[in-house]
């Protein structure tokens, strides 16, 4: 009886950590299965947050400093705060986007006295160059409301200094084809074989002092451009542009019909980038043209330009064509922070005026997305 | 016993070393699971330049980026877009101001490229191979090595 006794002790003992060990399993199954749930909870929480982040407004900007070096007559070298210019941007769903940009030009100041009389300062320039609104319906149709970069050429849309390697632009950019169109535009991307067709046309209220409210075009400006994006090289675009305001403020209300013709095709490091423009009006004509070349390598981008504008090309009695050929280099400290220097050669066909050169130092800020 | 215990850290090494280059260098392209599209490196060039927004079903794509310093960024663009990471990002900012850009990328963390990744049909991004392989919900398109 004893002996029985001390068996059953001795199992019991024996299975006391047997059963001690199953209880702290199922405690840390359960523990798992807790803490499972806690990564699930936290990983939605993590994809909730990121999805709201990514639909908040987002601010970004960028600014350039100069230091201008000229022989042109009666300017002095100097230093010039170019650009301070703000976007503000939000995509106010999946179809429907928000864009502006506020551009602050040559350091503005505006002082009033605080009576009836005039501002006590007034210098520089603050422009909304862009307020829009894009509704995106499919890769081949998008509708834009508001005020619009003019899709024409290469150089009106992608002009930022942050991104451009010359703070000086192609002389006939912003002088045949307008700067900024009030209007509405409908846009997109065609897939063609193994190519895209991109396109862009638009109706606006034209060229003058005040294309808003105050607008003096009884008939709308239109346009229209066209890009062929062949799938070979890294980059090969072909395309064309056109425009016509029936009453264009800059010419006292003639007639401009505007064309354009561009190219950017990049190989390796290497972009060849031109435009050819040609603007009528019914009493003159106007002609530019740039080429550019330029090499990317490591942190540096090297080119050259050669660009040529004509404000009355169809008279060659007055010699009126300006050319200006270029040699650049950019450091992009990073993504964000780039410094130039460009070097100007400005020949006017005019022998009566008098050929000069420029070189301009810049530091360009991207204050990011 | 002794030899068994070098044969587990030979193998652990190695095991290691693998990972480590493997780690380095390759990087993985990824979509969805769910999704059956068959996608050249043509076709993702053109997905994150911007030309390509829809997928074949009409569905429109979501494009998830790496951080502009991460050693996978650069892979996959001198792989795909034959530039460096930082003129990628470049080109993405410059149509984010000039306002051309139709379907902006997010950019997020390796980690989080995959959980959004699995998480979304119509999502694509990329990723090192280790954080792909043999993930849920994570389908591998194609994989990139280093460009030397």
């Amino acid at each position: 009886m004893l002996k029985i006794s001390m068996l059953v002790v001795g199992v019991g003992l024996a299975l006391i950590p047997v059963i001690s060990n199953s209880t702290s399993l199922i405690e840390m199954e359960e523990k798992l299965l807790e803490m499972e749930e806690e990564l699930f909870i936290s990983t939605e929480g993590l994809y909730d947050i990121n999805t709201r982040v990514d639909s908040q407004m987002t601010i970004s900007g960028y600014t350039d400093v100069e230091f201008i070096s000229t022989s042109q007559p009666g300017k002095p070298d100097g230093f010039r705060l170019h650009h301070m210019s703000l976007f503000f941007e939000k995509n106010m769903n999946d179809k429907w986007r928000f864009f502006s940009e506020v551009e602050y030009e040559d350091a503005p100041k505006f002082e009033g006295t605080g009576k009836n009389d005039p501002l006590k300062a007034s210098e520089g320039k603050i422009f909304l160059e862009a307020v829009n609104m894009t509704y995106f319906w499919k890769q081949e149709v998008n509708f834009r409301f508001g005020r619009m970069f003019t899709p024409a050429g290469i150089w009106s849309v992608d002009h930022y200094p942050t991104f451009v390697p010359t703070q000086n632009r192609p002389q006939h950019i912003r002088k045949i084809f307008p700067q900024n169109v009030d209007g509405t535009q409908v846009f997109g991307t065609v897939v063609v074989g193994s190519g895209f067709l991109s396109y862009d046309l638009y109706v606006g209220n034209g060229r003058s002092a005040n294309s808003g409210k105050t607008d003096d075009n009884s008939s709308k400006s239109k346009g229209a451009k066209m890009s062929f994006i062949f799938p070979v090289l890294n980059h090969f675009e072909l395309g064309t542009s056109y425009y016509v305001d029936p009453q264009d403020s800059i010419k006292s209300g003639e007639e401009l019909i505007a064309t354009g013709f561009h190219g950017k095709i990049r190989a390796g490091q290497t972009t060849l980038q031109f435009e050819v423009a040609n603007a009528e009006w019914d009493t003159t004509e106007a002609e530019g043209s740039y080429a550019q070349l330029l090499h990317d390598w490591n942190k540096y981008t090297l080119g050259v330009r050669t660009d040529s504008y004509d404000n009355d090309s169809a008279n060659t009695a007055t010699q009126s064509e300006i050319s200006v050929n270029s040699i650049f280099a950019n450091y992009h400290f990073n993504e964000n922070v780039t410094i130039k220097i460009e070097h100007h050669v400005i020949d006017n066909e005019n022998s009566a005026i008098k050929d000069y050169e420029k070189t301009i130092v810049s530091i360009v800020g991207y204050l990011g997305n | 016993m002794k030899n068994m215990k070098i044969g587990l850290k030979g193998l652990l090494a190695g095991f290691l070393f693998v990972a480590c280059t493997v780690q380095a260098a390759d990087v993985a392209v990824i979509v969805n699971r769910s999704n059956p599209e068959v996608l050249s490196i043509e076709n993702i060039k053109n997905i994150y330049s911007d030309r390509l927004i829809t997928w074949r079903s009409g569905q429109k794509i979501e494009i998830y980026n790496l951080p502009n310093n991460q050693e996978a960024r650069d892979v996959f663009a001198r792989n795909v877009l034959g530039m460096s990471g930082q003129a990628s990002a470049t080109a993405e900012s410059q149509r984010k101001i000039n306002n051309t850009l139709k379907n902006p990328s997010k950019t997020k963390r390796e980690r989080l490229v995959a959980l959004f990744v699995a998480k979304n049909r119509n999502a694509i991004g990329y990723v090192p191979v280790y954080l792909a392989e043999g993930k849920k919900g994570i389908r591998i398109i194609k994989v990139l090595k280093e460009v030397k």
